[in-house]
């Protein structure tokens, strides 16, 4: 299973899992992440933060968090 | 629920996520009506004021903004707190319209809260161009309360919001749960159930036994804590017991919370199909790997610049008034006959210092204006995209990337612009760790000592200062961090990046308006305050320095300076220079008795009537101080406090005297420090 940290710009996901603490948990779903959501990610350059797309809002999430989100490729 | 009576006016509490327009519905509904304060024992910013409905006055409580109430953050904890143990008749909940998903997540974290609840459906122009409508009378037979379409901008709804809140229907609006209640049972199962039934039946506070069931299985511990003190032993073991065996609670109950939603929403929003122009051309430059970080930066200036501008007209016309004004004053305070102490304290001290304030004010508003405008229209956003890996390094957002680039100009629009910052902590960090960033007053007397005393060889001092410079950040910024942002909210970025829209010019003017006598008096206490303090200790009739008071205690302590290579002369042009750098040349030609025209140094310093002679000044520099000592009092004289404008810029920023002492002396103390190590420096190679 990829990270979201390693996602490719341009590309839409599923999120498998997401791990983390129950502080960690709250922040990312009240975001509207959730297991088996679809994001879309917009940019994941360099260092920078995660952009993306999740139902209809961008986030953008910094790598060292996106490591605890583990997606797969969507798959129409 | 509370009794409404003739004595006690109705109250609102509004509640909603960020970027869902609240600050511009809070300011529609209470216009001029407003108070700001703090959120008793807490750092967050609280907002009350008065609307009026049929001749009515109804009291407006603003939440903080938030995501969900979930017990993790200070905002969090006072919006479910207020809520629930709180004065409020009747919630207002905001939500997007056309981001109505996730918006109504806070609904969906709210439902099951016994206290009425009424929901404007905000931002509906927002939602029609981007080709979404929302049948708000379908939304709200669903949900079971009122729901009223508004655009705050417009002040559109507002009127039918009102009246539906007071009404004696929305007064009285209860969310139905059922639908959500069934949901978590489907989910959870038979823990969801267990849970219920041990559940006592009397109420904490107005929370739903369903609400804390649900809570309680997310693994929310502050509740827990406080629902197991209220169970019998055997309740206890049970609740622990159904907990234990749950896994992934939290995600669970997320679930349970969107498929609620979407059960609510479905046929209810309908949506053009529309190509998704999802970004526009100046978002793709904004957030560009590359070019993202440099348009920031020019555009952070650019709004520095700009902000000068608006303040210009006010700080031209103070500037040119203050000789006027101190020596007019002067003169017809000494033809009234009253004594020279007196006309000193007017025209030295209390005029020049009071102007002062004023152009002060000036420039915190301006700045205030235009970072309310970036902050409005959603671009500091941008910002913290693009230097959040870069401030991390330093333990901060992105965000605080401004306050320094704006340093450079003035340390006062570095402190003000911190105002974009979300939280009080990392405002507090980054204000501290911007004090070092040294403005252009800072430059002009540290580049004529340098090239006065070391002559070519003033590249190696500038080096050295360099050097510290971004040791002292590195070290301000961690040994702040340490004291002021827990771990627990050491979080790496998780942030929403909003829509860019117009800015609301009544929402940012009347955000200016309110503060405008709240910044003039607070400057004006400090800046009086200190130049009145800085008068008293260096006044002198003759305006020879060593018949002041100042004279007398810097002799006195003259040793401590010593061992930092400063003579009492040294030592005290250091601390007075925490008054303001640009003019420490002139205090600096008093102490060596080289000029004339003012009895104190608040008079060198404020008023136009000291002059002396560059050349003379650097002659009696030349003769009497040691290299060493020289290379001692640059070094501390530029990581010194920046200016008492920046003091009280800081204690305005922070809301609090405490703190504001508490940086004034680290600097102090570092500054003196660094100026003894470079005095050993110097020693050791002069």
């Amino acid at each position: 299973m990829r990270r979201l940290s390693e996602a490719r710009g341009g590309s839409a996901y599923l999120i498998e899992k997401i791990e983390g603490d129950t502080r960690f948990v709250s922040r990312v779903t009240a975001m509207g992440l959730t297991e088996r959501s679809k994001v879309d990610v917009i940019q994941n350059g360099g260092r920078a933060p995660v952009l993306l797309f999740a139902r209809d809002t961008a986030v953008a999430i910094s790598k060292r968090e996106a490591k605890n989100i583990f997606i797969r490729e969507f798959d129409l | 629920m509370n009794a409404v009576t003739k004595d006690r006016p109705m109250t609102i509490g509004l509640m909603g996520q960020p970027n869902t327009g609240k600050s511009t519905f809070f300011n529609a509904l209470t216009g001029s009506r407003q108070h700001v304060g703090n959120w008793p024992g807490k750092t967050v910013e609280r907002k009350s004021g008065y609307a009026l409905i049929d001749g009515r006055r109804v009291s407006v409580v603003d939440l903080p903004g938030t995501y969900s109430l979930s017990a993790n953050s200070d905002e969090e904890r006072i919006t479910r707190d207020y809520i629930c143990d709180g004065e409020a008749d009747v919630i207002v909940a905001l939500v997007d319209a056309s981001q109505l998903e996730r918006s109504l997540y806070l609904l969906a974290d709210f439902a099951g809260i016994d206290v009425p609840v009424v929901v404007a459906l905000n931002m509906t122009d927002v939602a029609a161009a981007k080709g979404i409508t929302v049948d708000a009378q379908a939304l709200s037979e669903r949900i079971g309360v009122p729901v009223v379409s508004t655009v705050a901008t417009r002040k559109e709804g507002l009127e039918r919001l009102l009246s539906a809140a007071v009404s004696p229907r929305g007064s009285a609006a209860k969310l139905r749960t059922e639908e959500l209640e069934r949901i978590y049972a489907d989910v959870f199962g038979d823990a969801y159930r267990r849970l219920l039934a041990l559940l006592p039946d009397t109420k904490e506070g107005r929370h739903g036994r369903s609400w804390i069931a649900g809570k309680l299985l997310e693994g929310d511990d502050r509740l827990r804590e406080r629902v197991i003190r209220l169970l019998s032993a055997d309740g206890r073991k049970g609740v622990e017991a159904i907990l234990g065996g749950v896994k992934d609670g939290a995600l669970l109950a997320a679930d349970c919370k969107f498929a609620w939603i979407s059960t609510m929403l479905s046929g209810i929003v309908r949506r053009e199909e529309r190509g998704a122009a999802r970004r526009g051309r100046f978002d793709r430059a904004a957030l560009h790997p590359a070019f993202g970080k440099a348009l920031s930066v020019i555009a952070v200036l650019a709004g520095f610049v700009l902000s000068m501008v608006v303040a210009a007209p006010v700080m031209m016309g103070l500037m040119v008034l203050t000789p006027v004004a101190s020596s007019a004053a002067g003169a017809g305070l000494a033809s009234l006959g009253l004594p020279a102490v007196v006309v000193s304290l007017v025209s030295e001290a209390l005029i020049p210092s009071t102007l002062m304030a004023g152009m002060m004010a000036a420039v915190i508003l301006g700045v205030a204006l235009v970072f309310g405008i970036l902050e409005d229209v959603g671009y500091m956003a941008r910002v913290s995209y693009n230097f959040d890996n870069l401030m991390s390094k330093l333990g901060l957002h992105g965000k605080s990337v401004m306050s320094f680039v704006m340093s450079l100009g003035c340390n006062i629009g570095g402190i003000t612009g911190s105002r974009v910052i979300d939280s009080w902590q990392q405002r507090l960090v980054t204000i501290a760790t911007s004090w070092v960033i040294p403005c252009g007053g800072v430059w002009g007397v540290t580049l004529l000592m340098g090239s006065l005393f070391f002559g070519a060889e003033a590249i190696w001092v500038l080096l050295l200062i360099l050097v510290l410079l971004i040791a002292h950040m590195k070290l301000t910024s961690h040994l702040f961090g340490r004291v002021f942002i827990k771990d627990m909210d050491r979080t790496g970025l998780i942030m929403e990046m909003p829509p860019y829209h117009k800015p609301n010019w009544k929402t940012i003017l009347s955000f200016v308006w309110v503060r405008i006598s709240t910044v003039f008096t607070k400057a004006f206490f400090v800046i009086v305050g200190v130049s009145v303090g800085m008068w008293l200790l260096s006044y002198s009739p003759s305006g020879d320095v060593s018949k002041s008071v100042i004279y007398r205690i810097g002799s006195v302590i003259e040793p401590f300076g010593m061992l930092f290579g400063l003579d009492w002369k040294l030592f005290t042009a250091f601390i007075i220079s925490a008054m303001g750098k640009e003019a420490s040349l002139g205090v600096l030609a008093m102490l060596y008795g080289i000029g004339s025209g003012a009895s104190s140094f608040t008079g060198t310093m404020m008023s136009s009537s000291f002059a002396y002679d560059n050349a003379a000044l650097s002659t009696a520099l030349l003769s009497s101080v040691p290299k060493a000592s020289a290379l001692a009092f640059m070094v501390a004289f530029f990581f010194n406090v920046p200016c008492m404008a920046a003091i009280a810029a800081t204690r305005i920023e922070l809301r609090s005297t405490k703190w504001t002492l508490l940086i004034v002396a680290y600097y102090l103390a570092v500054a003196l420090l660094l100026g003894g190590l470079a005095y050993r420096v110097g020693l050791a190679v002069f």
